[in-house]
């Protein structure tokens, strides 16, 4: 995991978090958890099965996060807990796979094949390309001098990856 | 009352992730998002079976709303699967992008299956 305060050797024993990360991190994945609950109240499927909800969820929130990780790249630690409130909360909290699999999963049962593929496919090319659009705005706004094809700086993404 | 439970889940879901992230990395280490896997694999697992189970049994209307979406909604997450993704392919490794998601879609989806037919057995 993130070690939201810089990093720790790899393979050593996860440092003790503080509990203020602790904290930032609940209340991002509660705020992220009432909105995406407030987004499918509002959103309903598309006439042809595909749940508009989820995807508009995940899409949003893999804009954001691909923003978010490439806006607080190298950042001060005076911001130390965006990252665990924004990233690691409330888009972690925002975005949802497991709905999605189980989503898919019913319209094949239900044999709609077509569509439940269409909405696998739709989902994953959507999430993508807006993570990669999040982060390129997030790069230009944030000023840092990255040129080139590697627009995410590999070490502000092990910093994040995956607790999010 | 939803709300506050939901505002709970949410929380928990969040803070489970991010321990179960923390181990996974620190057995696994950094190079493949195997925290990230591991995490939506089972989340998807137990959605799985709570929708099973309730296909069959008399749960109550708001367990599946409370756990399914907001304990394992917050959980499981989309938005790391497409960020680390995109960094892959942004670094032109396209194999572990492409690896990252044919693994976390195939068994997402095998692991919410065999939920469900768990739970309709239990």
């Amino acid at each position: 995991m993130p070690d939201p305060h810089g990093s720790s050797p790899h393979g050593t024993p996860p440092q003790r978090v503080e509990l203020a990360v602790l904290i930032a991190i609940a209340l991002g994945g509660a705020l992220g958890t009432l909105a995406r609950f407030a987004i499918g109240r509002v959103l309903v499927p598309l006439a042809n099965g595909i749940p508009l909800a989820t995807l508009v969820v995940n899409t949003t929130g893999s804009f954001l996060l691909g923003f978010l990780v490439a806006r607080t790249a190298g950042r001060s630690p005076s911001e130390r807990l965006l990252r665990p409130f924004a990233a690691i909360g409330f888009c972690g909290g925002f975005t949802t796979f497991s709905t999605l699999v189980l989503e898919i999963d019913q319209g094949l049962g239900r044999l709609a094949f077509g569509s439940a593929l269409a909405y696998l496919s739709i989902t994953v090319a959507t999430g993508l390309l807006a993570a990669a659009g999040g982060a390129g705005v997030g790069h230009r706004r944030g000023g840092t001098a990255t040129t080139g094809p590697d627009i995410v700086d590999p070490d502000a993404l092990d910093d994040t990856s995956g607790g999010r | 009352m939803l709300v506050f439970a939901l505002t709970l889940a949410g929380a928990a879901g969040a803070l489970l992730r991010f321990s179960v992230d923390r181990m996974v990395r620190a057995r696994l280490g950094p190079h493949f998002p195997w925290g990230t896997f591991v995490i939506n694999v089972s989340g998807s697992f137990a959605l799985g079976l709570l929708i099973g189970a309730g296909e069959h049994h008399l749960t109550g209307p708001s367990i599946p709303v409370v756990f399914g979406i907001g304990l394992l909604g917050a959980y499981t997450t989309f938005s790391t699967f497409a960020v680390d993704t995109v960094a892959f392919l942004q670094r032109g490794e396209w194999r572990p992008a492409l690896a990252n998601v044919v693994l976390s879609m195939t068994c997402g989806l095998g692991a919410a299956a065999l939920g469900i037919l768990v739970g309709g057995v239990i």
